[in-house]
């Protein structure tokens, strides 16, 4: 997509190192991302795309190497702090609160949103603003029927829709999207592809996807990278990089 | 029409129970009214247990260090060595020393959940104890320190009857205090820490700055506690710092139940009531009948405790008004 020279890029990563004793899970990674790019990253089980998703938020913190976000460092910035920062991450398998109404699910990543976790004394309630906003996105994820339900006693789908609500109360500037459709039927997937696919648009979020889905992947974005023991192997359009020889090799048997 | 929210309700028992409580001295003996007493200055301390585990869902044992430590604090000040007994500055200056040291143990003990939080409550517990009992020259070791002045408020010195009505007040303060707490937006979030702390973090809670906060609230409500508990009983000892003390108010956060905002003012009461009446008819019987209540408690109403047996008739439809008629009765009685 666009970029433009004279911005400095969303996230910069620097020569990003990971080892976990002999296996090179990221191996030396460099990568820019703008504000709006949306990349898909395939590749086998062991790759390194989880390793390199949680580099980037914080999760893990590199051998080497340096991340920036906006042309500020952020290499050893912990997971939270990050999250406020914009670089959100959804769960391969969705993590909600169960013992909460949808409803307070989506509150309360509006007050972490908004920084008011020592909040000690104010009444829920009297939160306007929070309050507000959080109606707002139930509305604009079609969860406002279900406000008031213990999400508990909501299925899969649902409940993905309610992590990716959350990620987006937290006003993301990129998102880190680890396999979104895992446990998921079919019908469901593309509900919820597209919801997610048409907010990353709506709000010119940057995206990075990992998704072993390759005919979605085709669908979902310009570009793709293919990663292979911790390094990246090739990048360019889906249609490019699923024809390259060395690329095929690694994903025969992944129903390409 | 402004409708009546389920916190007014709860506001307006609150204050029908402090009205209660504060006739209660005009009906009964000396005696009995610091077993009532004793009953109020344990609400705080068993509200820190109940807002570590109903929000947090972490057992906390370690109650018996802020307690000890409000304690001592008292019996140093305005036992021995004849500092001051002025109130006005003893309840804060304990407010300050146990919110400093919560902070600090709660760097270590919050550093885990569960199992080993509980285990980090009893062991950290016992080290305190351990040091309170060998500091003889400066504690008194096992003979603990005796002889604490009455306490003054606005340097007026204050007889039983009128600390009495101070612990009515600073529990009542503690307790609305605690409402207010328990609705708001730092309660939601621990409440999502507890269901799913990666997605907290992933959402931008900072988790472990949000653990040892409530970790301090609890032990601050003990510490506060403490400074009263020295003046009731005109005594401290190391036995304060025992973790089967700090246990006490676990159990009596089981009596009382962990889901319902009346929980720990059942507890605290039930708990007091139970020993009081054990000890006077079966002595030697406390501990099969404290264990066989938590036993028969935990087996047939779970969490939600006395509190909850006393719902169940009230719960149809109402289960929140139930509560708080529960709470009523317990206090009458």
């Amino acid at each position: 997509m666009l970029n433009d020279d004279s911005k400095p890029p969303l996230i910069t990563a620097t020569n990003l190192r990971k080892y976990y004793g002999e296996v090179k899970s990221v191996n030396d990674i460099s990568l820019e991302i703008a504000q709006g790019q949306v990349i898909t990253l395939v590749g086998a089980n062991g790759a390194g795309k989880t390793t390199l998703l949680n580099l980037l938020t914080g999760l893990i913190i590199p051998d080497r190497g340096e991340i920036r976000l906006l042309g500020e460092k952020i290499t050893g910035v912990a997971p939270d702090k990050r999250a406020r920062r914009g670089i959100v991450k959804t769960f391969q398998l969705e993590h909600v609160f169960d013992e909460m109404s949808v409803f307070d699910n989506i509150r309360t990543a509006c007050l972490s949103a908004a920084g008011k976790h020592y909040s000690f004394f104010k009444d829920i309630e009297n939160e306007k603003e929070i309050n507000e906003r959080t109606e707002g996105l139930l509305e604009l994820f079609d969860l406002a029927g279900v406000k008031d339900t213990f999400v508990r006693n909501l299925g899969h789908g649902y409940k993905k829709v309610i992590d990716i609500a959350m990620c987006f109360a937290m006003k993301p500037k990129i998102l880190l999207v680890d396999e979104p459709t895992s446990g998921v039927g079919e019908e469901e997937k593309f509900r919820i592809m597209n919801l997610l696919m048409n907010q990353i648009e709506a709000n010119n979020l940057a995206a990075i996807i990992v998704e072993h889905d390759l005919h979605l992947v085709k669908e979902l974005s310009k570009e793709t990278i293919v990663m292979c023991d911790g390094e990246f192997i090739a990048r360019g359009t889906p249609e490019q990089v699923f024809c390259l020889e060395k690329v095929v090799e690694i994903l025969v048997g992944k129903g390409f | 029409m402004h409708k009546i929210s389920q916190q007014d309700r709860t506001l307006i028992t609150l204050l029908v129970l402090a009205g209660l409580a504060m006739m209660i001295p005009l009906f009964v003996s000396g005696y009995q009214r610091s077993l009532v007493q004793k009953g109020l200055l344990w609400i705080p301390a068993v509200y820190g247990v109940y807002i570590l585990y109903s929000l947090l869902r972490q057992v906390h044992f370690a109650q018996s260090i802020f307690i000890g430590v409000g304690s001592y604090l008292t019996a140093f000040l305005a036992g021995k060595y004849s500092v001051t007994n002025e109130l006005l500055i003893l309840l804060p200056a304990g407010l300050v020393v146990s919110i400093v040291i919560a902070y600090v143990l709660g760097i270590f003990i919050t550093k885990r959940t569960g199992f080993y939080f509980a285990v980090m409550g009893i062991a950290v517990t016992m080290v305190f104890w351990s040091l309170v009992y060998k500091a003889r020259a400066i504690t008194g070791g096992s003979d603990g320190i005796s002889h604490i002045m009455h306490p003054a408020l606005f340097t007026m010195q204050l007889g039983d009857m009128a600390f009495y009505y101070v612990c009515l007040a600073v529990t009542l303060c503690m307790v609305l205090l605690m409402l207010r707490i328990l609705n708001s937006p730092f309660s939601l979030q621990l409440r999502a820490i507890a269901g799913d702390l990666d997605k907290a973090e992933a959402i931008g809670i900072p988790v472990k700055g949000m653990q040892r906060a409530a970790f301090v609230i609890a032990g601050a409500n003990a510490g506060v506690t403490g400074v009263l508990l020295a003046f009731a009983y005109n005594y401290v000892s190391p036995s304060t710092f025992e973790w089967t003390y700090g246990a006490n108010f676990v159990q009596a956060a089981i009596i009382g139940g962990v889901t319902g905002f009346a929980g720990p003012i059942v507890g605290a009461f039930g708990f007091i009531n139970l020993e009081f009446f054990v000890s006077t008819w079966f002595a030697n019987l406390w501990e099969i009948i404290i264990g066989l209540t938590i036993a028969i408690i935990v087996v047939t109403v779970g969490e939600q405790g006395v509190t909850g047996i006393a719902q169940s008739p009230f719960s149809r439809g109402r289960a929140k008004l139930g509560n708080s008629k529960e709470s009523t009765c317990k206090h009458v009685e």
